[in-house]
């Protein structure tokens, strides 16, 4: 795979919308302050973009599995392809424009056996458990702290399926200064 | 399981601390009359019951992670680990911030400390959980309390009004979830 960028969670300055949600959910933040705001969108964009590079990524993984594990591959692209669409439904309403997947990513180490496909999943799902917990942080806007811990817990769930480990701090670990940081 | 991830409190604590934080309605108490309770102080105390709340509940998982071990020592190699988890729980709550006044953690194991649950129990002379006779079950009780544990956490997770704390409890959630579906998977 020589695709770039690399797979990165960070927000994609400069893209420009692919395509907005059916749901429109409540996601307007509970206070006032445009830097509440500022924070809660940058937040939300950076989920976004952690949903592309996994919708992207599984896409990888099911291509090196075979039988259930594929199937339980083509489940999970489907839960972050689902997750993806909450979230531009999210960013709709709070007047944002989700930001678009890139064309393709790089990845972080070769991908070429179902052991290494495995290893992909649970590092996709490592970083996208820390964006998470960052959006759990953004702001007071409560509906979207549940949905974002969910997703995390959910993170979380599919983690240990892959890779058979499980964090003492999913979303935590992951972070500089943290052990696996 | 890997228990690579048996870290210090310090460094969960400093990775919390790469959490981004919002403060921004919450003021100071500096020349506040006495008596009269500030927003920030409101906030502080209620996120104290939360974390007491929290830590109450890793303890009561850590006592009968301690009661299932002694009861099916065979249980052992699936628990502790988790158990291991429990007790960093607990440092990173009680590292967060403050606890309720008079609020006292008896009971706890800690990483710091080990997992000496039942011999602090014995001494307090506090009572222990019952186990089923039968291993199964007596998992199938582990894993209902994980699961039980992680939506407390998850409902926490939504009172607390500090962005840090909201961020451990979920991501305690996630872990005690995460508990669940590992010792269904054995």
């Amino acid at each position: 795979m020589n695709a770039t960028p690399e797979v990165t969670f960070e927000p994609t300055p400069g893209s420009t919308a692919d395509g907005t949600a059916g749901d429109t959910p409540e996601a307007t933040p509970a206070s006032d302050d445009p830097a509440v705001s500022d924070q809660v969108i940058a937040a939300t964009q950076a989920a976004l973009a952690g949903e592309h590079a996994c919708v992207y990524g599984y896409g990888v993984v099911g291509a090196y599995l075979s039988d259930d594990a594929q199937t339980a591959a083509r489940e999970d692209l489907a839960a972050h392809e689902s997750q993806r669409d909450l979230l531009r439904g999210y960013l709709s309403a709070l007047d944002a424009v989700p930001e678009a997947a890139s064309p393709a990513y790089a990845l972080p180490f070769t991908v070429d056996d179902a052991a290494s496909a495995r290893a992909f999943a649970g590092e996709l799902e490592d970083r996208l458990a820390a964006v998470y917990l960052d959006l759990v942080a953004s702001g007071p806007g409560l509906d979207l702290r549940r949905m974002a811990a969910d997703a995390l817990v959910a993170s979380a769930l599919r983690r240990r399926r892959w890779t058979g480990e499980v964090s003492a701090f999913p979303g935590l670990d992951e972070r500089e200064g943290a052990p696996g940081g | 399981m890997n228990d690579r991830l048996t870290p210090p409190r310090r460094r969960i604590l400093a990775a919390l601390a790469g959490v981004p934080l919002l403060s921004l309605t919450l003021t100071g108490c500096t020349g506040t009359p006495p008596g009269k309770r500030t927003l920030r102080g409101a906030g502080e105390e209620a996120d104290a019951r939360v974390r007491w709340h929290a830590a109450r509940t890793e303890q009561n998982l850590l006592v009968l992670h301690a009661a299932t071990i002694a009861r099916h020592s065979e249980l052992e190699d699936a628990v502790e680990p988790f158990s291991s988890h429990h007790r960093q729980h607990v440092d990173a709550l009680v590292g967060d911030g403050p606890l309720p006044l008079l609020a006292r953690l008896d009971v706890i194991g800690s990483a710091d400390t080990g997992g000496d649950v039942l011999g602090r129990l014995e001494r307090l002379d506090a009572e222990l959980p019952e186990v089923p006779d039968d291993p199964g079950q007596a998992l199938t009780a582990v894993r209902a309390a994980e699961l039980a544990a992680s939506e407390a956490h998850l409902t926490d997770c939504l009172e607390a009004s500090s962005p840090r704390l909201a961020a451990l409890l979920a991501s305690v959630a996630a872990a005690e979830a995460a508990h669940d579906a590992g010792l269904g998977a054995r």
